[in-house]
């Protein structure tokens, strides 16, 4: 009748995260969610990786590379490696996945399109040539997963996902478990440490931290600060707590009047208190945001601090024609911890300058109808690094013609579009530390923190420690009895 | 008796086609583009527009239904556009979860409630008479996600008697099953309680008594087929939510059933998913209308059916 707690066989890792798993191809339309990243660490391999510490790319199944011209790139790949399947890893593999990407149509697709062709000189050689300069590929490609040569574009490769990672595909249950088991033949030394990972899928956040206290599971992943107290008091149970490339922010749609007034925005700024919310509702998961980008993404520069001022808020409001405020709402959908705390937070402190704020949770399909549609007034936006490239987030989102914020600056379009193409890091981040500045001014946003991922794990898993991303492994890691 | 039944069946097909076609307005009506929830933050127009396309999404609606018709008919459901596997084999995988975890809550719920309402009419208004009217209106009232929570909290955290999460073996079963029985128990105990004892009075049951037969066996070979109908209604209804309506459930203990399915699906605009779960699910509850007509043949030799 007793439970036990070793629920596992011997080295088998059992982890919960907070998202749950929709696929397990790396190119389709969830080739963007935090989950298929994770998930695809696992599974595949990308041509090279990002090193957050030393802040250079790592060789991962491309050896060397080198850009001879700015439109042109050379890698020479790894030998050796075998897919699941047996079959070789080679050129023709990277072909594969490049075009297949954008062949599916998924959010990572517009990354790739302007790679021009893919050749392949030889098995262990490929050479990428793109329409105009790229400077951004390598960061684009840390987050291509390879898959086997003659893949086609069609979803059912996820049902049998084939890649040449530490682990291999075992079982899918959907809602359930991912069943992955080692790969005897993987090219690192060392890697995996363990014979089994299984992902577990348990979508109530306080079971999710029962069962790591009870021992079912091994990690929990991106549990809230209440969570967290209770377990750093559990015995047998360790919580650590590890940077992201996320930022939370307060969006401000520029296209609509007031917002479209630059002292409307610098006023929304000194109106709210960016360090009370931090502290007093994310205490532990989140620092508050020193920059439009989290401090671990490239490129990171540390902005001056905005003051909370209520009365220079008031003053600003006054100068742009609102003395008494305005009405206005705020959106956001659940699935972040704490949005409907911060959303209340901001709707009271917004109050206290005049502005009568409607807090408006909406249904996820909905809430993306608005926001893409720009029918909303403030929103909630959570936006990750990703590829640890500040182009990942400044570009795709604050450009002009993305459309997104309704705001447009012509000096920030033409630095980002120019950091894009650049190879010379140093220049970029030159650019990017200008594009920055100006974003934290006058942009469509007030920052306010960058979330830290939480992750709980018992005292038998060896060689976990918090990740440099939110995107995180377990190959190095092996479970004790 | 078969005409019966003949008629019947084809009186199913008719609502499962009709429940089918207002969903199928329904979802599509509803605001919300598959495409953009597909694509989620990262959508551009652009890709929408692919994505519409490759989907069928831009096609008439009459076109879209007309050739969803024809593909259901030859037992093509279509694939979920957010899962990517084949709408109706994933509500087919899901069933057996769902069939346990009802099978499971409604055998409880049975067991249980003819036990304590036999027991409460068995001595009416006495102290254990009481106490088991007080505990069922409790059981009644008790909210089911706070139930499963605190029996989380104290039979897996607490005891370790028990697994907190997820589907596997016997055990795994009694938490979530129990959750969900409680207010059933709590209804149905009242219920068999003042069946039987609307029964115990009437002369059949004197008639059992004075030919000597213990107050046990007048209760189970007489009186219990004559209070059966209201019962067997009810158990019908509650195995109408169980296949589709125990989400909250299914959410507390990780139970990889069909409400949470559905309920994910219709938030993201998964049309065909939604289609075949609707499908389905319609497709039990008729069913289960009919057993329990038929049920009521088998208890009732009065009611018969031509």
């Amino acid at each position: 009748m007793r439970l036990t707690t070793a629920a596992s066989a011997p080295s088998t890792v059992r982890v919960s995260y907070l998202q749950r798993i929709l696929s397990l191809d790396p190119h389709g339309s969830a080739g963007a969610e935090r989950m298929s990243w994770i998930i695809g660490r696992h599974l595949y391999n990308q041509l090279v990786s990002w090193d957050y510490s030393a802040k250079q790319f790592q060789p991962q199944l491309a050896l060397r590379w080198r850009t001879i011209d700015p439109t042109t790139w050379e890698f020479e790949l790894r030998r050796g490696v075998k897919f699941h399947d047996g079959q070789d890893f080679t050129s023709a593999a990277v072909r594969t996945s490049l075009e297949r990407v954008v062949a599916m149509k998924g959010p990572l697709a517009p990354l790739f399109a302007p790679v021009q062709s893919i050749d392949t000189p030889d098995p262990y050689r490929v050479v990428i040539k793109t329409r105009e300069p790229v400077g951004t590929l390598l960061s684009n490609l840390t987050i291509l997963a390879i898959v086997p040569a003659g893949t086609p574009a069609t979803p059912d490769f996820g049902d049998r996902p084939v890649g040449t990672g530490p682990f291999k595909f075992v079982e899918f249950v959907r809602d359930a478990r991912l069943v992955l088991d080692a790969n005897p033949s993987y090219w690192q030394q060392g890697i995996p440490r363990s014979q089994r990972v299984i992902f577990v899928d348990i979508p109530e956040v306080a079971a999710r931290a029962t069962a790591v206290e009870t021992g079912e599971i091994d990690i929990a992943v991106g549990l809230p600060p209440e969570q967290m107290k209770r377990l750093r008091t559990t015995p047998n149970v360790k919580v650590e707590v590890g940077p992201t490339t996320l930022t939370r922010a307060l969006w401000i749609n520029a296209e609509r009047a007031p917002f479209s007034d630059v002292r409307v925005r610098h006023a929304l700024q000194h109106a709210i208190n960016v360090n009370a919310i931090t502290s007093s509702l994310v205490a532990g998961i989140a620092t508050p945001s020193t920059s439009p980008i989290a401090s671990n993404v490239v490129c990171y520069a540390k902005m001056p601090p905005i003051s909370y001022d209520t009365a220079l808020a008031r003053k600003l409001l006054a100068e742009a024609g609102f003395p008494r405020g305005f009405e206005t709402s705020i959106k956001w959908t659940a699935g972040n911890p704490k949005e409907r705390e911060v959303s209340d937070a901001i709707v009271g402190q917004l109050a206290l300058v005049g502005i009568r704020v409607r807090n408006m949770q909406q249904p996820r399909a909905i809430w993306l109808d608005d926001l893409l549609k720009l029918n909303w007034d403030f929103e909630i936006s959570t936006t990750g690094g990703g590829t640890g490239d500040p182009d990942f987030t400044l570009r795709r989102l604050y450009h002009t013609r993305s459309k997104r914020t309704g705001w447009s600056n012509q000096e920030f379009d033409r630095l980002v579009d120019d950091a894009a193409a650049s190879v010379n890091l140093q220049q970029r981040c030159t650019m990017y530390k200008r594009a920055q500045e100006i974003l934290w001014d006058q942009g469509p946003a007030v920052f306010l923190f960058d979330p830290l991922e939480s992750y709980a794990f018992r005292t038998r898993v060896q060689g976990f420690k918090a990740p440099p991303s939110e995107i995180f492994g377990v190959a190095d890691v092996a479970v004790s009895p | 008796m078969f005409g019966f039944l003949a008629r019947r069946l084809l009186a199913a097909l008719v609502v499962v086609w009709g429940a089918l076609t207002v969903i199928f307005v329904i979802v599509r009506v509803l605001p919300g583009d598959p495409a953009a929830v597909l694509l989620g933050t990262y959508a551009t127009p652009q890709l929408i527009a692919e994505q519409r396309q490759r989907l069928g999404l831009n096609q008439p609606r009459p076109l879209q239904y007309a050739l969803f018709m024809r593909q259901a008919v030859l037992g093509d459901w279509g694939r979920s556009y957010y899962e990517g596997s084949g709408a109706m084999s994933l509500v087919l995988g899901r069933f057996p979860a769902t069939a346990e975890l009802a099978l499971a809550s409604l055998a409880l719920t049975v067991g249980a409630s003819l036990g304590l309402g036999s027991l409460a009419a068995r001595w009416p208004r006495s102290g254990l008479d009481r106490a088991i009217e007080t505990v069922s209106l409790a059981a009644q009232a008790a909210p089911n996600f706070w139930l499963g929570l605190v029996g989380i909290l104290i039979f897996s955290r607490d005891l370790k008697w028990l697994p907190s999460f997820g589907r596997g073996g016997l055990w795994h079963l009694v938490l979530p099953s129990v959750t969900l029985s409680v207010q059933f128990i709590g209804l149905l105990t009242r219920l068999v309680r003042a069946g039987i004892v609307e029964m115990a009075g009437q002369d059949f049951a004197r008639t059992a008594r004075a030919k000597g037969l213990t107050e046990v066996r007048v209760l189970v070979r007489h009186i219990y087929r004559n209070m059966l109908i209201p019962v067997v209604t009810m158990i019908g209804l509650q195995l109408g939510t169980l296949v589709g309506g125990v989400v909250v459930t299914e959410t507390v203990f990780a139970w990889p059933g069909l409400g949470r399915l559905i309920v994910t699906a219709i938030e993201n605009r998964d049309y065909p998913l939604v289609q075949a779960a609707v499908v389905f699910t319609a497709m039990i509850f008729v069913l289960t209308n009919l057993a329990v007509d038929v049920a009521y043949a088998c208890l009732d030799p009065r009611i018969r059916y031509r």
